[in-house]
């Protein structure tokens, strides 16, 4: 699943570490999402919109609007 | 928004870290010179004919019991370890619980092997004491059980779905070969089956599917 995580964090001149450390996840789980190596749970994609103030869909992109088009 | 939570210490409850490695230096030092205590009182109960415990068993016992108190008087205090969230705190003792059980156990191996019975060898077969046989099987079911509760509660969800994937495929190392070696014994085309061995490759497994789906 695509991500817009890595252009959020760096609008905030977060490290991988800094933005672990605010969602209480390993620095490993943050780049492996932002990869596109991990899907997050749906609690830890809740804290993420929460966090940059986004709805899910404004940082996670499932493909499913380019399929429908 | 984005209100962090990184820096969020007390200072007036931290201690700098110089003065902690003083602290784990003094207890290091104390652990030494009790564990050699312990082990001169025990050679002197031993010639008086007291062979419960020896006295590498003792030494150990002591040394470790005081720094292990060392650390967990001195590691709570740190900064570092203050700035933590509950869960990583949760996460990082388990850890250290975990590699202490470990270091208990390779030294009741050692001091046993220490009678020749080759003991510390993982996939020897030779006898050993029932005494230290319990010990180490009851130390290290209850031991490793706490420790891996804690520890599974404390991982975030990268990780769990880590270890759920390399618990799986180690499973399927383990169930995969067992009955086709075990057919093949019965058959007398294979030797019997090594369940050590089995244990061995399913834990290799396990731990390279978890470093990979970890780390890569």
């Amino acid at each position: 699943m695509k991500n817009r995580l890595k252009v959020l964090r760096a609008m905030n001149d977060w490290s991988q570490a800094d933005l672990a450390e605010r969602l209480d996840v390993s620095r490993q789980a943050v780049n492996a999402i932002e990869t596109g190596k991990y899907d997050p749970s749906l609690p830890l994609a809740f804290k993420l919109a929460r966090l940059f103030d986004l709805r899910i869909e404004e940082i996670f992109d499932d493909g499913w609007e380019d399929r429908h088009d | 928004m984005m209100d962090g939570r990184i820096g969020m210490t007390d200072p007036k409850s931290t201690m700098s870290p110089a003065r902690a490695m003083t602290w784990l230096v003094a207890g290091l030092i104390a652990a030494i010179f009790f564990a050699g205590v312990a082990a001169g009182f025990l050679e002197a109960a031993a010639a008086d004919g007291f062979d419960k415990i020896t006295p590498a068993f003792g030494a150990a016992l002591v040394g470790l019991t005081i720094t292990s108190v060392t650390i967990l008087l001195v590691a709570p205090s740190l900064p570092r370890w203050r700035a933590m969230s509950p869960r990583r705190q949760l996460y990082w003792s388990s850890l250290g619980g975990s590699a202490l059980l470990g270091a208990v156990i390779a030294i009741l191996l050692q001091i046993d092997e220490g009678s020749e019975r080759n003991a510390a060898s993982l996939l020897g077969d030779g006898p050993l004491s029932p005494d230290f046989a319990v010990a180490v099987a009851a130390l290290y079911i209850v031991g490793l059980a706490a420790a891996c509760l804690a520890y599974h509660r404390a991982i975030d969800d990268h990780e769990e779905r880590a270890w759920l994937w390399a618990g799986l495929a180690g499973w399927y190392t383990f169930i995969l070969p067992a009955p086709a070696w075990w057919v093949l014994h019965r058959a007398a085309v294979a030797p019997p089956v090594n369940a050590m061995l089995l244990f061995l490759f399913s834990l290799l497994i396990n731990a390279i599917v978890w470093l990979w789906l970890k780390f890569r």
